[in-house]
């Protein structure tokens, strides 16, 4: 069968709990923000529909509980992922401390073929709360970390306000795309025999 | 294939008309048809509008002579008040609907094409080898700009600022502004004439040969993929999204958003041999006209999108379906979200059935209602189909044709895709239950409110119709969706190559069915996972079979252990039994007493750290007789750590250890017929060498520490059960605290020659008596006190315990009763070391008569020092009280002396009034006041005479003020 273009790109959220998983992916994919704090129970997705250059892909969002009791199983989810989202709180160091946990996690679950160049993108989330004042991490800590681990892309985002999300999930689509192998250009359709045949057909019957 | 796509569906408005039609063109509702002589006919439907599908058309009017000698285009301004058309004699404009001609545009006679651009009010003629722009002001055309061409345009059209040129074999654009002229690509190799239709304001389609490539206003092209037809098109009409083609032959349709490469297309047979113009209306609509020796126009009218998907659908082209279904304007929102939500089920069960499980998977998943049993229906191995109907009504209603479950590596490689979605419908039932749970706990809930919550959740942004359905099912109903997902998710993982996931999944709360799951779990040997299920289940028993099955005669399991299990033969088995038990806990204690035997048997250690380590502990009263019988050996150890950590009453089981202890020690005793020198041997080694490695794990040391340290012990019992020949230390202690010394004494001297023992017993007794009070007192004046005599007469009764083996041996030995001078010094030594401890005139009235006194030398002369010694040292007590009590007078006599003037000026340093001959107070620091003013400022303060008051008003502790 030919090889059809990829049109399902699987992305996966991680992050302590508590740094706005949840809250990134119903802003980008519903537009939709509540304070209220409910912790995600095991594993669940979204979909959405995404315009990458000119093409329509179909961007699956994988958010996970970040809270250890609620995790389940993540090899079953990571499988297949095409990008890989870290999510941390500015105002929380932990939460930042703990990305590198989260990637090498991240990395040997889901055993892509090249780690090294798997993509990830970063998330600073939070960059709301007191206007900045709060925070723990600077932009520009964090940059030189996502640059270390193999110039990984970097956003500061604010689920609740609608910061940058858009951006950083579009830049999601683009890495995940990334790793697809070089498509072949279109190559027009040579005669279709069959829309002949069928053309005398109808035209004898009409 | 079996059915034929059909996006439009044609009728013949016009047939067998006589002229030839040139050029037809929509205007409200009507047609204008341009013929062949000039003549332009405007056609009409019967009833007003062009729905009526059936209806008939009729020529409304008829306008002969419109065009000079020929109509070769028409154009009708988007507000429909404008005609444009072009004949002999140029480029005409004609207002609408009277067809008045408003004015021409110059110097476009004999031109071969124009274009109309109605945003920028621009009209682009193409006249021979010229290009001439105008502008239309509304009254006339204003030419703005002329530029030179190649050749004759033969086809154009605008897109953005430029305009798109056809010439005989090339296509061009030129910029409406700079007039930069652009070459772009040949019209192909076939014969035939030039031909473009616009998509969009910014996007036109031009047909090379039978390829139609879409170019943008830069004339680079817009998009990868391009459309090809069968032949090479005459026309090209554009209803979106479809690109209407009219071949020498037929007319076929292609979705210009086509995303398959085998994109669909739509013949539609035509009569005659050439076809001529198309145009589309406002609604979709397309007007054909089609010439051989008469013409005929036909309309194709589109079909509606949701069949058009639905047909599509039906012929497998789900994708094609998709993106039409997404054209649907958003108006009909809940007819497309459930076309929608049709498409993709029966989209994902097609790619399903062709093993394309991750994108089938995926299209489930973007169904509104998605629920897990639309999964679980495609693998009845994971989910038997009858267990599926108590919660059928989840399921779609949509007939789809039975796919066989996947087999062999498919069927892996499909569940592995399917458990990451199973277990998000795993999160969305828990989630959906904790919020219909927190209704539940303020009021009585009903199903409805656990609907509003399900629809709160919702709004959290949750598939919303997919919570509704959740909603219509009632608490049982979700049990048993729980119990079939989580049943699958078990069974799913066994598929897949064991990761502990499900170990870990098990260990988990789960809603897995025990016998299902039982079951898979027993066929695939994953024994530790039925273990954990058990566990989970309340199943201990069952579990705990298994695990000594394991453990002790894996042979006996029908299947092999598998995975984590394999492991479990022998020791670790025990031991993960072990980990079983203390995970229960005590509260099972029939359960811990059935299966603590077979662990006793294989590993008595693994027993004894079971029983150490339960929480909450299993009660000791319950364990001990367990251990007695299977392990005997263990009771010391399990006592010893139960007590350590407190589970154990020291006052309950105290008794029961010394117990175990001596019954150990007597039975050592038995197997070494030395023992008692054994004993005694380490009791010396303990006694002079503190710390011998040898001997303290022993019984006797354990007994003789428990002995001499809990206070619980009941002695009486004990000595009753030790034999009097045996372990005469443990009786010695024994006796100790009954407070029977003079036994324990004589034990010490007699049977085990060991007068140290007996003196360091002593001294044992006397501290203890003596710590109580020494902290007061000088030491040495202890053996002062009366009441304190049974201290000191400790170390008499050791004297008369030495001298009475001497009577008692005397004549058994048949010597004389003198005793032997050893026993002497002895004696003597003792009570010279201990002078200070003993009084003297007891000690001497004990002793016979017959003492040498060379014997009792040291003794008295220590006594006699001793008694000195305490003569000079109350001596000095004397005198320094004596110098204490002078250094007292004389500070007395100091303070006797003070004295104060009081002269006319001096006042009171209260009233500022001379103090004068009235009675005063004199501070110690020297002020004065008066009596009177003393008192007031001391109201209510001791004050009743002024010496006594002064200390706490002046802050001057000592001193005595006159009055």
């Amino acid at each position: 069968m030919a090889s059809r273009k990829r049109t399902l790109l699987k992305v996966i959220i991680l992050g302590d709990s508590g740094v706005g998983k949840t809250s990134l992916m119903n802003q980008y994919v519903n537009k939709k923000f509540s304070s209220q704090y409910k912790a995600t129970i095991g594993a669940d997705f979204l979909t959405k529909e995404v315009q990458v250059d000119d093409r329509l892909v179909t961007m699956q969002i994988w958010d996970t509980a970040g809270q250890e009791r609620f995790q389940s199983l993540g090899v079953a989810f990571y499988r297949g992922a095409d990008c890989c989202v870290l999510v941390y709180d500015v105002n929380v160091q932990k939460t930042f401390d703990n990305l590198d946990n989260w990637r090498d996690e991240f990395l040997i679950q889901a055993s892509p073929n090249d780690p090294d160049n798997f993509p990830f993108v970063v998330l600073g989330n939070k960059i709301d709360v007191e206007e900045g004042r709060s925070r723990a991490v600077t932009e520009k800590k964090a940059k030189q970390w996502s640059t270390q681990k193999g110039n990984i892309p970097y956003f500061e985002t604010s689920a609740k306000e609608d910061t940058n999300v858009d951006a950083a999930f579009q830049c999601i689509a683009r890495n995940a795309l990334k790793n697809e192998t070089e498509e072949e250009m279109y190559i027009p359709d040579t005669v279709d025999m069959n829309t002949q045949q069928t053309a005398s057909k109808a035209s004898s019957c009409c | 294939m079996a059915a034929e796509f059909a996006a439009f569906t044609s009728q013949a408005i016009l047939d067998k008309f006589q002229k030839r039609v040139e050029v037809v063109e929509v205007w409200a509702g009507r047609i204008l048809a341009g013929l062949v002589d000039g003549t332009l006919v405007v056609l009409a439907p019967d009833q007003q509008g062009l729905g009526g599908a059936g209806g008939k058309w009729q020529v409304q009017q008829a306008i002969k002579g419109f065009g000079k000698k020929y109509l070769s285009q028409l154009q009708v301004a988007q507000s429909g008040s404008l005609l444009f058309s072009l004949s002999e004699e140029g480029v005409n404009a004609y207002t609408l609907p009277k067809f008045k001609l408003t004015c021409q545009a110059n110097r476009t006679r004999g031109a071969s094409r124009f274009a109309w651009d109605d945003e920028r009010a621009m009209l682009c003629v193409g006249c021979k080898k010229r290009l001439l722009l105008f502008h239309y002001d509304g009254k006339e055309f204003v030419e703005t700009r002329e530029l030179a061409l190649p050749e004759p345009v033969l086809c154009m059209a605008w897109c953005g600022d430029s305009v798109c040129l056809g010439f005989k074999n090339q296509y061009a654009t030129i910029h409406a502004i700079t007039g930069a002229l652009t070459d772009l690509f040949s019209t192909g190799n076939k014969p035939g004439a030039p031909c473009m239709v616009p998509v969009s304001k910014t996007e036109l389609l031009l047909a090379k040969d039978n390829v139609g490539i879409f170019i943008g206003p830069d004339g680079k092209p817009s998009r990868k993929v391009g459309l090809t037809w069968s032949d090479c098109p005459v026309a090209l009409a554009y209803s979106r999204p479809y690109v209407i083609a009219l071949l020498p032959n037929y007319i076929e349709v292609r979705s210009a958003e086509r995303v398959s490469q085998h994109g669909m297309a739509q013949v539609l047979p035509v009569r005659s041999a050439s076809l001529a113009a198309a145009t589309t209306a406002p609604d979709g609509s397309a007007f054909v006209a089609c010439v051989s020796d008469t013409s005929t126009i036909l309309r194709l009218v589109p079909v509606p999108l949701a069949d058009q998907a639905l047909q599509l659908a039906d012929m497998e082209e789900f994708r094609e379906a998709l993106t039409l279904a997404a054209l649907i304007p958003d108006v009909q929102t809940a007819g497309r979200a459930e076309l929608e939500d049709a498409l993709h089920t029966r989209y994902g069960h097609h790619l399903f059935a062709h093993g394309e499980f991750d994108e089938a998977m995926a299209h489930f998943g973007m169904c509104s209602y998605a629920n897990p049993l639309m999964l679980l229906s495609l693998f009845p191995s994971l989910a038997a189909p009858k267990m599926l109907e108590p919660v059928a009504s989840l399921m779609t209603d949509y007939k789809l044709p039975p796919v066989p479950e996947p087999e062999g590596e498919a069927y892996t490689k499909a569940v592995s895709v399917l458990l990451p979605y199973l277990l998000s419908h795993r999160s969305r039932l828990a989630s959906f239950d904790e919020a219909g749970a927190a209704p539940d706990s303020q009021e009585a809930s009903s199903d409805v409110e656990a609907a509003e919550a399900g629809q709160g959740q919702a709004q959290d942004g949750e598939a919303g119709p997919a919570h509704a359905r959740l909603a219509g099912l009632d608490a049982e109903q979700r049990r048993q969706l729980a119990v079939l997902v989580d049943t699958a998710i078990l069974k799913a993982m066994l598929d897949m190559s064991d990761t502990g996931a499900l170990l870990l999944f098990v260990q988990r709360p789960n809603w897995a069915d025990l016998s299902e799951g039982e079951k898979a779990l027993q066929a695939a040997g994953r024994y530790s996972e039925l273990v954990a299920l058990y566990q989970r289940r309340g199943q201990h028993d069952k579990a705990l079979d298994l695990l000594q099955k394991l453990s002790q005669k894996p042979g006996s399991l029908k299947q092999a252990p598998q995975g984590a299990s394999a492991e479990l033969n022998g020791l670790t088995g025990v031991w993960a039994a072990v980990k079983y038990l203390v995970s229960v806990g005590g509260s099972e204690q029939d359960l811990v007493k059935r299966h603590a035997r077979w662990i006793l048997k294989a590993d008595p250690e693994a027993g004894l750290e079971m029983f150490i380590q339960m929480e909450p502990p299993l009660p000791p009263a319950t364990v001990l007789p367990v251990l007695t019988a299977q392990a005997p050996a263990l009771c010391a150890p399990y006592l010893e750590a139960v007590l350590h950590n407190g589970v154990a009453d020291a006052a309950e089981f105290h008794d029961e250890l010394a117990l175990i202890y001596l019954r150990r020690l007597l039975e050592d005793e038995k197997a070494q017929p030395d023992a008692v020198a054994y004993a005694n041997n380490v009791a010396q080694a303990n006694g002079t060498a503190a710390g011998s490695t040898s001997g303290t794990d022993s019984a006797f040391d354990k007994l003789k520490d428990l002995i001499s340290s809990s206070e619980h012990l009941d002695a009486e019992r004990l000595l009753s059960v030790l034999p009097s020949h045996s372990a005469p230390e443990i009786r010695a202690l024994l006796l100790e605290r009954l407070g029977r010394h003079s036994e324990a004494l004589q034990i010490y001297v007699h049977r085990m020659k060991d007068v140290k023992k007996a003196e360091a017993y002593c001294d044992r007794f006397y501290e203890t008596k003596t710590a109580g009070r020494s902290k007061g007192t000088m030491p040495a004046a202890a053996w002062n006190s009366q009441d304190d005599s049974a201290a000191y007469d400790m170390y008499l009764a050791l004297v008369q315990v030495i001298l009475e083996r001497e009577d008692e041996s005397a004549p058994s030995s048949g010597r004389a009763s003198k005793p032997s001078s050893s026993t002497w010094g002895e004696v003597a030594r003792l009570l010279s070391r201990k002078q200070d401890r003993i009084e003297p005139n007891h000690a001497l009235n004990l002793l016979p008569g017959e003492v040498p006194l060379h014997v009792v030398l040291p003794f008295l002369e220590g006594a006699i020092r001793g008694a000195g010694e305490q003569r000079r040292n109350a001596a000095v007590v004397k005198s320094l009280r004596k110098s204490e009590n002078l250094q007292i007078w004389e500070e007395l006599i100091r303070c006797k002396q003070r004295h104060f003037i009081v002269s006319s000026e001096r006042a009171c340093t209260i009233c500022h009034k001379r103090i004068g001959s009235s009675a005063f107070v004199a501070y110690p620091d020297g002020t004065l006041v008066h009596y009177s003013c003393y008192k007031r400022t001391s109201t209510g303060n001791l004050g009743a005479s002024g010496g006594s008051g002064m200390g706490s008003h002046r802050r001057v502790s000592s001193g005595i003020p006159i009055v």
